[in-house]
């Protein structure tokens, strides 16, 4: 490892509900975090997941998904329209029998492949959706809050199976001072989604400090309020017109917007869930929604926009429009 | 509304009232029901004209590029359609007019063409700067109709179409990157052996800039070129996105200790950027970086550096020349910034 590829991050404990005071005196130093060095070169990346000892990573610059199984890689997707093509891919995720579900963004579809990368279907992505998840049952859930619900249910041939999940008002959770923003309930309402072994729904609002996790039928089981002073300054730039600096943004539903919670991602090794706040603060919840300890990533060359549990305990990192990954034996570090 | 009833009703008073109120009405729901049959064959004509995809056949259309020169979108033939700006758009045009030039010296077989959205005396403008390329400028404007019968053109954004010889789009795609560009030309029209035959890559040696190269000076926007020796922080513009959002950054992380080597050595460091990247997104992120370190870009073709871009794994290169302006070393940013720590323990 090169001195200038280490990012440093740091692991704090957090005790108590969310909110509590004195997060900020229980930080503590981990290892340094390092470059993985994959087999072969990559584009820009836009997701890494692992699943079934193989590691899968989101090329958003060459329109593809890599695979990586001990040496061999694997590649799923080109740069096309046709079947199997794909064209700015945004997201995807895999099932337990390793199929890969792409959010192909640019084509406006969901494709999927199988666990040996050939091509099995397809189906509208309509209205346009941000947030994937799938279940054991090969039941795919796409964020789309144009629908009236936080999550559609679809099938693998792309048939609605049902919605669920409330709407949220935006001025509810944030204050009567973005009260501006109730009008624009469906793009507050993007969330991200995962689904953990049980088949129990999470969905963390991208722009809102909230967490929701609902059974695998859809009845909510409880919601979270995210409530740090590290946050303050995420929740009080969103809507900033332009978005500071330091903070990520985006602008998929035609306003730009400051990101509040960036991905959420299920180990199911240890049944516990990561959340990415906007601040790059990863805070790791029990399965009831209880903060186990927190990480805060000192970021000098980049912001991360999504992690990941690789199979040995590591928690692997992309960066936005940076075309490495990262690693980080973080959880052994933690001082609780 | 209660208040609109009764102003009407103010109106329609004295003798004949009722007769002339009832004409009245009857005139006014006919004009409404016109109007509104109008406007619904309107909008059902345009959501029935879908635009041109992926698999759909393209009329044969005869259009005129900027200099009154015929350009016909016929068969037996590839063409490269980029529909945008060439203001706004420039790194595409660029990469569009870099790519068809790379293929066409071989083999004659691709039109690289611009639908472009800009104004006239924009056009006019960006014409007259920029010297003849393997790239038609065709205006948008005046050939709407002329492309409503051929190709139809879904939106405002920015669009990236390519069609076979048989006329048939084999893609379409919307906001495409500059590697799109590249990647595309890749699949649909692959080189003989996958690389360039049109440049060698950098080396030792090399004069970096060549005499007639364009360089802008990004801070004073002018055309200026950096004095060598040199040590430039070179982007290749492979990724140029990884360049603006993460190796500027790095970059800038080390910038006090670039400056303390290149004075040790006594050369000038510069930071320079290909043609690929677009100037106001680099100044806009030269300024928010702070950098204080000059920056130029080399707007024309640098087709040594270009072919490190687009052949091999290389996104930054930190090269030093002689006063000669000739290369004297060439080393990735990466294990540049690794000496510098080292040197700084």
């Amino acid at each position: 490892m090169t001195n200038h590829a280490r990012i440093w991050f740091v692991a704090c404990g957090i005790a108590g509900a969310a909110g509590a005071p004195g997060l900020a005196q229980s930080f503590a130093k981990t290892s340094p975090i390092e470059r993985v060095i994959l087999a072969s070169d990559t584009g820009m990346l836009r997701k890494v997941m692992t699943a079934g000892g193989r590691l899968y990573v989101l090329d958003a610059q060459n329109h593809r998904i890599l695979i990586y199984s001990g040496k061999n890689v694997a590649s799923v997707g080109r740069i096309g329209n046709g079947k199997g093509d794909l064209y700015q891919p945004f997201d995807f995720t895999v099932d337990e029998r390793l199929r890969v579900y792409v959010k192909d963004n640019g084509n406006h579809r969901i494709q999927m492949f199988d666990a040996q990368n050939r091509y099995v279907g397809a189906f509208p992505d309509d209205p346009k959706s941000l947030g994937l998840a799938v279940n054991a049952r090969g039941e795919i859930f796409l964020g789309q809050p144009q629908l009236g619900h936080l999550i559609s249910v679809y099938d693998a041939q792309g048939k609605k199976l049902r919605g669920f999940g409330t709407l949220v008002r935006p001025s509810a959770i944030l204050g009567e001072g973005f009260k501006r923003f109730d009008g624009y309930q469906a793009a507050l309402n993007r969330v991200r989604i995962a689904s953990d072994e049980l088949g129990n729904v999470w969905a963390a609002f991208v722009y809102l400090p909230l967490v929701y996790k609902f059974d695998p039928q859809g009845k909510l089981l409880f919601q979270k309020r995210l409530q740090y002073p590290e946050l303050d300054p995420v929740i009080s730039s969103v809507g900033a017109q332009p978005p500071p600096q330091n903070y990520a943004s985006m602008n998929f539903d035609g306003i730009q917007m400051t990101i509040v919670i960036r991905d959420v991602t299920v180990d199911r090794r240890s049944h516990t869930v990561f959340l990415l706040l906007g601040n790059e603060r990863a805070i790791v919840l029990d399965r009831d929604g209880r903060e186990l300890y927190g990480l805060r990533p000192d970021v000098d060359h980049g912001n991360l926009q999504n992690l990941a549990v690789s199979d040995n305990g590591d928690i692997l990192a992309t960066i936005f429009a940076s075309p490495n990954l990262y690693r980080f034996p973080a959880r052994k570090e933690v001082k609780r | 509304m209660g208040q609109l009833v009764d102003e009407s009703h103010r109106e329609a008073t004295g003798a004949g009232g009722n007769a002339r109120r009832a004409l009245w009405a009857a005139g006014a729901l006919i004009s409404i029901a016109v109007f509104a049959f109008g406007i619904y064959r309107f909008i059902g004509r345009r959501a029935s004209v879908r635009a041109t995809s992926s698999g759909n056949q393209v009329g044969e259309i005869l259009l005129r590029d900027t200099s009154g020169r015929e350009v016909t979108l016929a068969g037996g033939h590839w063409y490269a359609l980029l529909v945008g700006s060439v203001e706004d758009d420039a790194s595409l045009v660029h990469a569009l007019q870099s790519e068809a030039a790379r293929r066409n010296p071989a083999n004659p077989s691709v039109t690289a063409i611009v639908l472009a959205r800009d104004s006239k005396p924009e056009l006019q403008a960006y014409m007259s700067r920029t010297p003849p390329t393997a790239v038609q400028v065709v205006p948008v404007d005046g050939h709407r109709e002329v492309l409503a019968s051929g190709l139809r053109l879904a939106d405002d954004r920015t669009q990236l179409l390519f069609v076979n010889p048989s006329r048939e789009v084999v893609f379409r795609g919307a906001a495409p990157r500059v590697t799109d560009v590249k990647l595309l030309f890749e699949r649909f029209l692959p080189l003989p052996s996958g690389r360039s035959v049109s440049a060698a890559p950098l080396g030792v040696g090399d004069q970096l800039i060549s005499s007639d190269a364009d360089v802008v000076n990004l801070r004073t926007e002018q055309r200026d070129r950096p004095a060598p020796p040199l040590l430039g922080i070179l982007f290749t513009g492979r990724c140029t996105a990884c360049a603006l959002h993460t190796h500027m950054k790095m970059t800038r992380s080390v910038e006090n200790a670039i400056r303390r080597r290149a004075a040790a050595a006594g050369v000038t460091p510069v930071l320079l950027f290909t043609s690929y990247f677009s100037p106001p997104r680099l100044r806009e992120q030269l300024t928010a970086l702070e950098f204080t370190l000059p920056a130029y870009q080399v707007t024309s073709e640098l087709p040594s550096v270009e072919e490190i871009a687009q052949r091999d794994d290389a996104d930054v290169l930190v090269v030093e020349t002689g006063a000669n302006g000739r290369i004297s070393r060439i080393t990735p940013l990466a294990g540049f910034i690794q000496e510098l720590v080292e040197v700084q323990r």
